[in-house]
């Protein structure tokens, strides 16, 4: 129960201490956002599969994992990341790190499980700026316009979960999103007359803030057929994200569809050390086109995933598994623009990473590096990214 | 206490989440494509000038004299009016001479002064003195700094010749600095110990030649000391000045309808300053009929009142920079004793010397813009229509000419339509 508490607790510190969504990509700008995946690196360095692994796997997935967990258990998942970007045919770089995952789980009494989890949804934050000139006051001013949007939306997963056998487990619970965006619009001048004596002009700054909110649903199934393979299924959704503003009667509220999401994946042992995992995924946001009409439009997501790991039998009390995989997923939400929309962008990636488990599985760190590449010219948007992730699992035994 | 390894790597994962957190960069795009039309601000301006935008309160002035500015006034028909002398007396000079020989401090009470020069700092910028001649002049009476005027030496005594009573000449010199800005009146070792002699009534510095008004101050009377003793010794002396202060005739003049605001006598006018309550939603003049938008709602990137300077007669007008300011008015029902509030000011444009809300008069200048965007916005915020404000110079007597403007300002706003960018 101790532990419980202190992981629960630890689960706001790191809530708090930084956002499950940072600053990723200039898509972030286009549609809702930039779909994100509440996965451990372990999932992560095998392209993303995030259900129907064997051992433990804390992705904010499948709500039926904590039903094989052998004792409650804290999972922080740590994620830098470095990215270029091409709009337009200016190049930028930006750097972020961020809790994409922060999962508290245990098993209970009889065959139960319960898991409380933070995780990414959809990244808002980016920036657009523009300049020009203005006479104002018989002085010309050159004039730069900022609109800097920050927040986004994040998912909080409550989840209970049940071993109907040694090889079938089921889960349900349901995900509270929670979040806000904040809108800074800022605008300067600086006078272009360097011979006259020109009126300093205060900037222009203006500030609107929503705050999301909304309710859905999720279930899961685990089952092992045999020994060494795993398969599951997952879905969620229902229900729609509400973003109301705050503090300003002229803003305008909005309310979006959430879209149906269906997970599939498992994972089969091929040798004594070698296991294959594969994963696909539909989130139906095309539901929200119609919202989101005048911004480019939403279609389906989708994405498949694979990988492999490699666990060599070792002696004593630890292991240390390697693994590599890769992913595609077609991005739902496109650039809108006066003179024409976008194409819809996709996002490749190759991943590979390790793990290392101490004293006797009471501890693990998994680690996964990523080589990824969003969208194309025809996107409007051409990104490559390095991206890392941490994750530390502690097991209360 | 050890930390056991799985807590240890905890600890390790969060400080070093603590350290990269703070790193984080917003993805930016450029470039007007990529600006969201509703996101584009729109900035105007705007000239207000009705007649009933100010209304006058009053005029006031003779709040300060010479005894409260920091320099003198020499003036000779300039104008064709004006004419000013500045007195002042040296009182501090010493009793004694120190000097040292061969390691050995001495001090002699005998000693004789050397040949001097009286040293005038000369504000070129402030003073027309293009063919000016100071004469310096030793006061042929008593007279007291805190009570002399042109007619009167002292509260009880008039001068025996109006604008301070004349003894011999002692020296002269042009007006107009050969180099750098002092100007050295000669003096012989006789004048010098006169002149240090403590009842020496003091000196008088006027001005003859072309017509001119000559702004200086004094850094002194530099001479040199002989002791007695060592004839052969010089010892570098200045001699300070003490109390000092100038007259002049006649009277800055008061206006009749003009504003005025600055000046020896720091005169100051009080207005009442009618605030829009609604200004053009787009700009000035308005391409067509586009209504208007509240001020309170708008950002105000700047606003000024415009003032437009007249001429002042009898050469009282401003040379060099004035340095306007508005204050507002508490109690403006007082007239002139109405006290007055803080600085009309933005102080995020507070620099390290200057304060914004003032404006600078130059020579030349045909309009004078005091910026007052931040107090305006407030004032429009806290539903104010109307506030009195008091236009002066500052510090008060800080220049001598005073500065008159027409009876009315325009108020000049640069202002932002409030703009949000909606959701998707």
């Amino acid at each position: 129960m101790r532990f419980a508490v202190r992981g629960v607790c630890l689960l706001v510190t790191l809530s708090a201490l930084n956002s499950p969504l940072a600053a990723q990509s200039l898509l972030a700008g286009s549609g809702l956002g930039l779909p994100g995946e509440a996965l451990d690196a372990r999932a992560a360095a095998l392209g993303g599969v995030g259900l129907g692994l064997a051992g433990t796997s804390f992705s904010l997935v499948n709500p039926a994992f904590s039903a094989r967990l052998p004792a409650p258990a804290i999972v922080a998942t740590f994620q830098p990341e470095r990215t270029r970007s091409d709009f337009a045919g200016s190049e930028s770089d930006f750097s972020t790190s961020r809790f994409p995952l922060i999962t508290v789980a245990a098993p209970l009494a009889g065959r139960w499980g319960a898991s409380i989890g933070y995780g990414a949804f959809l990244d808002q934050n980016f920036a657009f700026q523009r300049s020009d000139s203005l006479e104002l006051a018989g002085e010309r001013f050159l004039v730069r316009d900022t609109v800097r949007t920050s927040g986004g939306v994040a998912r909080f997963r409550l989840a209970g979960s049940y071993a109907a056998g040694e090889r079938f487990s089921v889960g349900a619970g349901i995900d509270l999103f929670t979040g806000s965006r904040v809108v800074n619009s800022v605008r300067f001048f600086t006078p272009l007359d360097s011979l006259g004596v020109a009126t300093p002009l205060l900037p222009d700054a203006g500030r609107t803030e929503w705050e999301y909110d909304g309710v859905g649903v999720n279930a899961g199934v685990e089952w092992s057929p045999r020994n060494g393979v795993i398969l599951a299924a997952a879905g969620s959704g229902g229900g729609t994200l509400d973003a109301t503003p705050v503090g300003d009667t002229l803003a305008q509220a909005a309310s979006y569809s959430l879209p149906l999401a269906l997970h599939a994946g498992g994972s089969a042992r091929l040798t004594s050390a070698a296991t294959v995992a594969l994963a696909g995924r539909w989130k139906g946001w095309s539901r929200a086109d119609e919202d989101l009409r005048d911004s480019g439009g939403a279609r389906d997501e989708w994405g498949v995933s694979g990988g492999v790991e490699y666990d060599p039998p070792s002696s004593g009390t630890r292991s240390f598994p390697l693994r590599v995989g890769a992913r595609y997923t077609a991005l739902p939400f496109r650039r809108g623009a006066a003179s024409g929309d976008f194409d819809f962008p996709a996002e490749r990636a190759i991943t590979a990473g390790a793990g290392a488990r101490f004293a006797r599985g009471a501890a693990s760190i998994d680690l996964a590096g990523e080589r990824g590449w969003r969208g194309d010219a025809g996107a409007g948007v051409d990104e490559s990214f390095w991206r890392a992730s941490l994750s530390l699992t502690l097991f209360g035994r | 206490m050890r930390l056991r390894r799985p807590h240890f790597l905890f600890a390790a994962l969060c400080a070093a989440t603590v350290v990269t957190a703070c790193s984080d960069d917003i993805p930016t795009a450029s470039g007007e494509d990529a600006f969201p039309p509703q996101g584009r601000a729109s900035t105007f301006d705007v000239l207000l000038s009705a007649d009933s935008l100010t209304v006058e309160v009053g005029r006031f002035s003779d709040y300060t004299g010479p005894g409260d500015a920091a320099y003198l006034i020499v003036a000779d028909d300039f104008g064709g009016v004006l004419d000013a002398h500045a007195l002042v007396r040296f009182t501090d000079a010493p009793q004694s001479v120190q000097f040292s020989s061969g390691g050995t401090t001495f001090i002699d009470t005998a000693f004789v002064y050397a040949p001097g020069n009286l040293i005038a700092r000369v504000d070129t910028s402030a003073s027309a003195a293009a063919g000016t001649v100071l004469q310096l002049w030793a006061v042929g009476q008593e007279w007291s700094p805190a009570n002399t005027t042109w007619e009167r030496a002292t509260d009880s005594t008039l001068w025996q010749e109006p604008g301070g009573t004349r003894a011999e000449l002692l020296s002269e010199a042009s007006a107009t600095p050969s180099a750098g800005d002092s100007v050295l009146l000669p003096l012989d070792s006789a004048q010098v110990a006169r002149i240090a002699d403590p009842d020496f009534p003091g000196l008088l510095l006027t001005a003859r030649g072309a017509p001119g008004r000559v702004r200086l101050t004094l850094a002194g009377l530099a001479t040199a000391l002989r002791p007695a003793s060592r004839t052969d010794t010089t010892i570098a002396q200045t001699l300070m000045q003490g109390p000092r202060t100038f007259i002049f005739t006649p009277e800055p003049p008061r206006s009749v309808g003009a504003w005025e605001a600055g000046g020896i006598r720091s005169a100051r006018t009080l207005f009442r300053l009618r605030i829009p309550d609604r200004i053009s939603a787009c700009g000035d003049p308005p391409p067509t009929s586009c209504g208007t938008v509240a001020l309170e709602d708008v950002t105000v990137n700047s606003a000024s009142l415009l003032f437009t300077p007249v001429p002042v007669p009898g050469g009282f007008g401003p040379l060099g920079t004035t340095t306007l300011a508005l204050r507002s008015v508490f109690e403006p029902g007082l007239g002139r004793a109405a006290p007055l509030g803080p600085l009309v000011t933005d102080q995020r444009f507070v620099g390290a010397a200057t304060v914004f809300a003032q404006g600078r008069l130059a020579p030349g200048d045909t309009v004078v813009a005091i910026p007052i965007g931040q107090y305006l916005q407030s004032v429009a915020r806290a539903d104010s229509t109307a506030v009195t404000l008091a236009l002066l110079g500052e510090p008060e007597a800080a220049s001598f000419g005073v500065a008159w403007f027409q009876p009315a300002a325009r108020l000049r706003i640069v202002y932002t339509l409030p703009s949000r960018t909606p959701l998707p």
